[in-house]
């Protein structure tokens, strides 16, 4: 353990050696001259309001059952402890009233297929490899709200999610927010593989209109495990990580 | 992060031009820093503070909590010096046989100590080296490290303790007598 400390001293003390004091004026000379054609990326704001959005609605929902479903409990138990005596000996525990049980829990998991209004045309190049069905990614750089992390999952033709869109006709992925929640905002679409790249087409994309048919082409690297954007469209993801 | 800084990030992720400037260059020796102790080359250096620069300007109103600003540099920081290095393995792969060896005997022993120490660095992936910068040249704890490359802490000890090994190794490796100056 000593040792080890040691040379990580030694390692700390040479690279404060190593380190050089000042960067060269051109780094912010060159870094200027490209960021005078360079516009923010100001749609990215708008999905990420819109998710916090929808989360605060799904909180406020969620607020709003538990207290109706509290008071209906209370009213039940109310009325069977206190107004009159129940007619069945078993129903000393009040049973939850049918009302309430279909809307119970916004925070159960919900991973429901988005069918599309209109049908989708077929997405060009080939379907995913095996090798890459059923991967999990983080975006990259991570995007973490409440403990939650955006995730993109690469889905086989016959996934739940890829037959509500294509039919079978297509390998697909989605955008999810992880651990899923009801009301959670996604992006849907294609993933083909084109000239050796991963390509998504944002197909659904209910909280930014202005993405909807957006590709972004991503370099498989690392034997899959890093998607590296190809100069995806400000909407979508600069790349993703596998977990 | 000060007061101060934090008004310049809010100003910046508005667009405020003038605010990115003056807080590009309160950070810019940081970065070269790290990215020229990471890569080992000053022009992919430069190359990759550059990128950063230009990614932190274009996805800066991505950033809800401007007091997170300096960990989410650093993490833009890291991905393009990954990009860098990814970009020049070929290339690197090259040069690597010009290295010079280490000296032996006539050097003082601290500069055999620093050229053991640059090439057992070398020999490091980029994954293993960030991890060694993050925590012993940056000072950031394990969990800071973590996040700044998206990586579990478990995952981040573990590649501490695979480099400063190597490192280690390195260091007795070449410390060690060759068979030839054995015999010799």
């Amino acid at each position: 353990m000593n040792a080890g400390r040691d040379v990580e001293r030694l390692i700390a003390r040479w690279l404060g050696e190593e380190a050089p004091g000042r960067a060269p004026d051109r780094i912010l000379a060159g870094a200027g001259m490209t960021i005078d054609h360079t516009k923010q990326r100001r749609r990215a704001v708008v999905w990420r309001q819109s998710v916090t959005f929808t989360l605060r609605t799904a909180a406020l929902a969620a607020a709003i059952v538990l207290a109706v479903a509290g008071s209906l409990y209370l009213i039940g138990g109310g009325a069977g402890g206190v107004g009159s005596q129940s007619a069945s000996p078993t129903a000393s525990h009040p049973t939850p009233s049918p009302s309430v049980a279909p809307t119970a829990s916004p925070e159960a998991a919900v991973d429901i297929p988005v069918v599309p209004a209109s049908p989708l045309p077929d997405p060009t190049g080939e379907a995913l490899p095996s090798d890459l069905i059923g991967r999990i990614y983080a975006v990259d750089p991570p995007e973490t709200l409440n403990g939650r992390q955006l995730v993109l999952t690469l889905r086989a033709a016959d996934d739940a999610h890829c037959m509500a869109m294509y039919g079978e006709r297509s390998t697909c992925f989605t955008v999810l927010w992880d651990p899923v929640k009801s009301g959670d905002p996604g992006a849907r679409g294609s993933a083909r593989i084109v000239d050796g790249n991963l390509v998504i087409s944002m197909a659904l994309v209910p909280f930014d209109q202005a993405c909807v048919g957006s590709l972004a082409t991503y370099a498989i690297e690392d034997a899959g495990a890093t998607l590296r954007g190809i100069d995806p469209p400000a909407c979508t993801f600069p790349g993703f990580r596998e977990f | 992060m000060s007061i101060d800084q934090a008004a310049l990030v809010s100003l910046a992720r508005s667009g405020d031009r003038e605010a990115f400037d003056l807080l590009a260059a309160s950070h810019v020796d940081r970065l070269y820093a790290v990215a020229r102790l990471v890569l080992r080359d000053s022009d992919r250096a430069e190359d990759a503070v550059q990128e950063t620069l230009v990614r932190c300007w274009r996805d800066l109103p991505a950033l809800r909590d401007v007091t997170r600003f300096d960990a989410w540099l650093r993490r833009l920081l890291m991905r393009a010096i990954t990009d860098e290095f990814r970009r020049a393995r070929s290339h690197r792969a090259s040069i690597a046989v010009l290295r010079l060896e280490p000296s032996t005997g006539d050097a003082s022993s601290d500069l055999v100590v620093r050229e053991q120490l640059d090439i057992g660095f070398r020999r490091l992936s980029v994954e293993h080296r960030a991890i060694v910068v993050l925590r012993l040249y940056l000072g950031l704890s394990i969990e800071e490290s973590a996040v700044t490359l998206g990586i579990p802490v478990g995952t981040a000890k573990s590649r501490l303790h695979y480099a400063t090994e190597a490192m280690r190794l390195a260091l007795e490796a070449d410390a060690r007598p060759s068979a030839r100056e054995v015999s010799a």
